[in-house]
């Protein structure tokens, strides 16, 4: 892979590895709070809680798109990735930022979960380790910018391959929006868990944390999107049916989702009616980019099935692959994205969204859209990558789809339970729930159920690693190099606006002072909004 | 196709695509900041401008306007950051010099030796602040304390937290015939009693998590911690902001009071220094 695959590949067995210690917490969390359970002391719970959503949230998400994101830049421009001493400078700070991070919830001194909401307050070297990570993925951002000005130099007039030019928007868009958090842990979070400010306002760092906690997840999702356009097609043996479709619909993603974080901030008093509507009408907007995605994928996928011979409005369904790894994770995904999709658009309408907030319902939509939808591409990817990282053929192909299989079956099992117990009323967040209360007593058989699809869970993920080990020692093989789907009619020139970012990106900037800028400039001039620190699990009982 | 001399046409998609931005952003404008605010409940009468405002977040026109607050405050100390920057100006030294007239009670070392009268060593600067103020203000019961405070400055109060802060903690007793009361402590502890209402008692005096001005109570003296859970149930003590430890207390029994102050009573601090 033009000289990048250690690089790709540790990027990927260091994501593998801290998804093999987070996900039997994951399940083990939903083990002790069901009635399958005696109830535990809930420092324990909401340390293994922080290390699961810590993990999954800043490291292991983040690790998968730089090391796709570098697997892109050398395969779609075909060419070796310079500075490949800074991108292992960049992981090497994304190891250390998350082993700080973790190890200080590991030794329980920060049990602030993975949002860190002030006034909770945990030791500093959780909240530095974290924003080493964080910064170490900017050398990243950089190097894949970089890489795309310097392919169009070369290249004055031609597209910049799709691939590539998602990656770029993926990057970019982590760049500006990881800006939120990384200044809520400098300017408010530090000075005060060092002891250099008396107090901390729980307002003005939700703001920013919301600038940064909507868009993240669309930088979780862009290496999935990525899977579905440029390596789905050919995995079913089509074509993509429109390049310039999914450059649309990735730029509409890098404007939109940005200036929409405060729909997670529909209950908090500080933020004014106004700016809740208009970060609602922005949010509406994101689903479309989405609808575009699963109509140009459903439409190429339509291509591959008719070219395999299937007829009908509907034969073409079943005349797909599916034995093939890459798309039966995509119609899984495509499954869950669905369902995650409408839960979504739920949450997003100001007054559904007062009916589920902060129950389980919300846990059972992220974990859906996230854990299923988007991590079970992570998987996809790996599979596909894994034979060109290692030149060893996939090893057990049968456990491959038995892994995908489990995982989907897991993932529903866990998060369908959630929806509907978040709807009865439980509250997410909670360490135990009275199930002998007969409030409470409806839901445990669900909870139950939803703790079971946990181990489920477990089991796959074993299953991936398993294979993933097996195959990378087992016996050398032949291997096809990694190649992008063609598109139905490859585009051979591009207006400039669907092959560069400079304008938008200047819109994001301009949506963004529209949409932020004074809801976080009003804290300048509200009086008595900062509060004293809640410190948990610390020795400072100031 | 790859000689790359051919130029680029303007591309009309920018003003589109922008232009179609920006009226949706007007138009959420208009709806969000103007028509819905001015059709909610209770906007007859407002002009357009405090309409704007209302949907802003200034119902008032004016940020700087707090409500009113009926009744009396149980405390008059408040967390700001006003009394947290006055509280790390606390001087221990300067503390160390009014602290004789307290040693009689509280000890030589803030351990004190009658299981009544509480160990202050260790204790959080907050903490004994807090209750030094409401001893001085009448709002927690000033019989015996109340000639003690009256005549320190407020200078003098924040000095004595420092030094208490500083003193070690006392370590608790280990006494073995104590441990067989911690089950039913311990879940209190740990789980609270959730149908009663009772929050978990750590995650407020630690180590889940400690509030502003909640004292630790590893290795505080048994009778002290018994009578003050006592005097929050029976409404006797009534210092605690927003009833916190009113509405726990009235909802333990008289034996679940007595096994928390002997199960903390034996352990050393561990939510604290």
């Amino acid at each position: 892979m033009q000289g990048s695959s250690r690089l790709v590949l540790a990027h990927f067995w260091a994501a593998f590895a801290t998804f093999a210690v987070a996900i039997p917490l994951g399940a083990w969390q939903m083990l002790v709070r069901s009635p399958l359970h005696q109830w535990i002391a809930p420092e324990l719970y909401y340390r293994a809680v922080t290390a699961h959503g810590t993990t999954f949230a800043y490291v292991f998400p983040t690790l998968i798109a730089m090391g796709f994101g570098y697997a892109v830049c050398a395969v779609s421009l075909g060419r070796p990735m310079r500075g490949l001493s800074l991108a292992w400078i960049s992981f090497a700070l994304v190891i250390v930022g998350a082993a700080m991070a973790l190890a200080t919830v590991a030794a329980g001194k920060a049990n602030v979960l993975y949002t860190f909401y002030p006034p909770l307050l945990g030791s500093p070297y959780y909240y530095l380790g974290i924003l080493v990570a964080v910064v170490g993925s900017w050398v990243w951002i950089g190097l894949m910018v970089w890489h795309v000005r310097r392919w169009k130099i070369d290249h004055p007039g031609l597209p910049v391959p799709l691939a590539m030019f998602a990656t770029a928007v993926g990057a970019l868009l982590w760049g500006w929006t990881s800006l939120g958090v990384g200044a809520e842990i400098a300017f408010l979070i530090l000075p005060n868990a060092l002891g250099w400010t008396p107090t901390i306002d729980p307002g003005l760092a939700r703001v920013l944390f919301s600038w940064t906690l909507h868009a993240i997840v669309y930088f979780w999702l862009i290496p999935a999107y990525i899977a579905f356009y440029v390596l789905l097609p050919q995995a079913a043996g089509g074509r993509l049916y429109s390049d310039k479709m999914g450059r649309i619909a990735f730029l509409l993603l890098l404007i939109f989702s940005m200036p929409i974080g405060l729909h997670h901030l529909f209950v908090d008093p500080q933020i004014g009616a106004g700016f809740k509507f208009l970060h609602t009408v922005f949010t509406g907007m994101v689903v479309v980019p989405t609808l575009l995605t699963i109509f140009t994928i459903c439409a190429s996928l339509e291509i591959s099935g008719r070219l395999r011979g299937g007829r009908g409005p509907f034969g073409w369904i079943a005349a797909l692959p599916w034995d093939r790894p890459f798309v039966l994770a995509s119609g899984f995904s495509m499954v869950m994205l669905g369902l995650g999709g409408a839960s979504g658009i739920i949450n997003m309408s100001y007054v559904l969204n007062s009916t589920v907030h902060n129950t389980q319902w919300v846990t059972g939509h992220f974990h859906l859209i996230y854990g299923g939808a988007v991590v079970i591409m992570y998987f996809a990817i790996a599979y596909e990558l894994w034979p060109r990282l290692t030149g060893r053929p996939l090893a057990a192909p049968k456990l491959v789809r038995l892994q995908l299989w489990t995982w989907s079956v897991g993932m529903l099992l866990v998060t369908l339970p959630w929806h509907l117990v978040g709807v009865m009323g439980q509250p997410r967040r909670m360490a135990y729930y009275d199930f002998t209360n007969p409030a409470l007593a409806s839901q445990g058989v669900w909870v139950s159920v939803s703790a079971i699809g946990g181990f489920v869970l477990v089991f796959s993920a074993a299953l991936l690693i398993g294979v993933l080990l097996a195959s990378h020692r087992g016996p050398a093989g032949a291997t096809s190099p990694l190649k992008f789907s063609l598109a139905v009619n490859p585009p051979r020139r591009l207006p400039k606006s669907l092959n560069s970012f400079g304008i938008w990106a200047l819109l994001v900037l301009a949506l963004t002072v529209a949409n932020y800028g004074y809801p976080l400039a009003q804290f300048v001039f509200l009086n008595n909004s900062a509060v004293s620190a809640f410190p948990v699990s610390q020795n400072d009982r100031r | 196709m790859t000689d790359g001399k051919q130029p680029v046409p303007r591309d009309s998609r920018f003003a589109v695509w922008i232009g179609a931005t920006m009226g949706l952003f007007v138009l959420a404008l208009g709806v969000g900041f103007i028509w819905l605010p001015s059709a909610q409940r209770g906007a007859d009468g407002l002009d357009l401008w405090a309409t704007i405002c209302r949907a802003v977040g200034l119902p008032n026109g004016n940020a700087l306007v707090s409500a009113p607050v009926a009744g009396q405050p149980a405390s008059q100390v408040a967390w700001t950051t006003e009394t947290r920057r006055r509280l790390a100006q606390g001087d221990a030294s300067a503390g160390a010099a009014i602290v004789q007239a307290c040693n009689n009670c509280h000890g030589m070392v803030g351990i004190s030796a009658d299981a009544i009268i509480p160990n202050l060593a260790g204790q959080s600067a907050a903490a004994i602040y807090k209750q030094l103020d409401d001893y001085k203000s009448g709002k927690r019961d000033p019989a015996v304390m109340g000639v003690y405070v009256s005549p320190l400055s407020d200078k003098n109060l924040l000095d004595l937290a420092a030094h208490y802060a500083l003193l070690p903690s006392p370590t608790g007793d280990t006494v073995s015939t104590q441990r067989s009361t911690s089950t039913v402590a311990r879940r209190l502890i740990d789980v609270g009693a959730p149908l009663r209402g009772i929050a978990p008692c750590s995650s407020c005096h630690g180590p889940i998590g400690i509030t502003p001005g909640a004292p630790g109570l590893g290795g505080q003296q048994r009778a002290y911690l018994e009578l003050q859970m006592q005097s929050f149930k029976d409404g006797t003590r009534r210092n605690d902001i927003s009833e916190q430890m009113r509405s726990v207390a009235r909802q333990l029994t008289n034996e679940e009071i007595a096994r928390l102050a002997a199960h903390y009573s034996s352990i050393s601090d561990s939510g604290g220094r």
